[in-house]
């Protein structure tokens, strides 16, 4: 999906007041030895003057006869044409959204144009989340909870305004809707920026690089949340004839509802990892590295949306598990 | 995206004729240098949407974009199918 050629696209989202401009400020102010062109809703909130920062009046539309998956920000389009123009002048893109912003069509944006595509890669969605507020934000709006649900990198910001115990609620809250982004603490939003930038996040190479110990004893959690996720985990190999036509079916039928899914899987009598994505319908997957001769050859699929058919996926899954093994 | 384990390369007959889609559609509506035009085929997943479309982005600067739709694979569209869709 990535060539060194392409200029990496970090996405920025979060509510209104998180602290976005905050970090935004940061990438355009410290000397952390790159440039980024910054694209943003509003000049207004930028406290620096800098030719490289582009305001954009978001416009959305369907590639597609109303299908979600074809849903991509034709603003970004053009902006990032514009950019390229200029290439040379940065190493990065960055692109701030409104706090009620949508994800999913800033996000297939750049899979689905290829243009877009040829020319830039989805580093990382990031979004930054008030510890204090975030349990208002997520009743208040389904936004809030699906910018958590994309989120490659969740960036919880002002835990000085809470108590441990209250963080520590935020962090299970935060886990039940998305297990496997990473979550970085801050005040002031003081992550260091290497956490946030440059993470190749998108690729092949770096799904589910969360601590396995945490997957594997990875529980579901119940929560009235309208996003929530699925973790399914087999150490019995899987039949690849079973479980590539079931992944393609669950994202062609419930893509609509399924915001995102990463999985590395096993499959019979295969010497290499299968590594597969999606975000809505949008599907990649492919073979990966070889498994190392002590690493335990376990497949993990972890589904991430609304109204997730959890019986119906786990059944499906279960499915594919190879019904006998090859023989040696 | 693209398809399980098919790895998405832009081969030179893609990109030839996209850059000749570009240069017809410039030529049809006369447009600006600024004026930015993409091409993309889109193959959807959803059982709603039609097969392989090539879809044409036209975006006049301070204008809105206007989005065209040719019911074909990018590698198949010609001359005839862009005017037909512009008018």
């Amino acid at each position: 999906m990535t060539t060194q050629s392409t200029i990496p696209v970090t996405v920025l989202t979060g509510f209104l007041g998180a602290g976005k401009t905050t970090l935004l400020n940061r990438v355009l102010s410290e000397s952390h030895g790159k440039r980024y062109a910054v694209i943003v809703n509003e000049f207004g909130e930028i406290g620096i003057d800098n030719d490289l920062v582009v305001n954009s009046d978001e416009e959305i539309f369907e590639m597609n006869n109303g299908c979600i998956c074809c849903t991509v920000r034709g603003d970004l389009i053009r902006i990032i044409e514009g950019l390229m123009r200029r290439r040379g002048q940065f190493d990065g893109i960055l692109v701030e959204t409104t706090g009620l912003a949508d994800p999913a069509p800033v996000a297939q944006t750049f899979f689905v144009d290829d243009d877009v595509r040829k020319n830039t890669r989805l580093d990382a969605i990031v979004t930054v989340v008030d510890a204090k507020h975030l349990a208002d934000a997520l009743e208040d709006a389904h936004e809030a909870q699906a910018q958590i649900a994309f989120a490659d990198i969740v960036v919880l910001n002002k835990t000085d305004l809470v108590e441990p115990a209250a963080l520590d609620a935020v962090h299970r809250r935060i886990r039940a809707i998305n297990p496997v982004a990473t979550v970085r603490e801050a005040e002031r939003c003081n992550v260091p920026l290497t956490e946030v930038l440059d993470r190749n996040a998108f690729s092949l190479e770096r799904i589910l690089e969360v601590e396995p110990e945490f997957l594997e004893s990875l529980h579901e959690h119940e929560h009235d949340d309208h996003v929530t996720s699925l973790s399914l985990v087999s150490n019995e190999p899987l039949d690849p004839n079973a479980f590539l036509p079931w992944i393609q079916d669950v994202v062609q039928t419930l893509g609509a509802d399924i915001l995102r899914m990463k999985g590395i899987i096993a499959f019979r009598g295969d010497p290499d990892r299968f590594v597969v994505q999606s975000v809505h319908m949008l599907l990649d997957g492919d073979h990966q590295r070889a498994w190392k001769e002590n690493e335990a050859r376990t497949s993990r699929l972890v589904f991430i949306g609304r109204n997730l058919p959890k019986e119906l996926l786990r059944a499906g899954f279960e499915k594919s598990v190879a019904s006998e093994a090859l023989p040696s | 995206m693209i398809s399980l384990g098919v790895r998405a390369g832009r081969s030179a007959d893609l990109k030839e004729s996209s850059d000749r889609i570009k240069s017809w559609v410039r030529q049809l509506l006369s447009l600006p240098n600024d004026a930015v035009v993409t091409v993309s085929e889109i193959t959807c997943r959803d059982v709603k949407c039609p097969g392989v479309e090539t879809v044409i982005l036209v975006m006049p600067p301070g204008a809105p974009t206007r989005l065209v739709k040719i019911s074909a694979p990018l590698l198949d569209v010609q001359l005839d199918d862009i005017e037909a869709a512009l008018k």
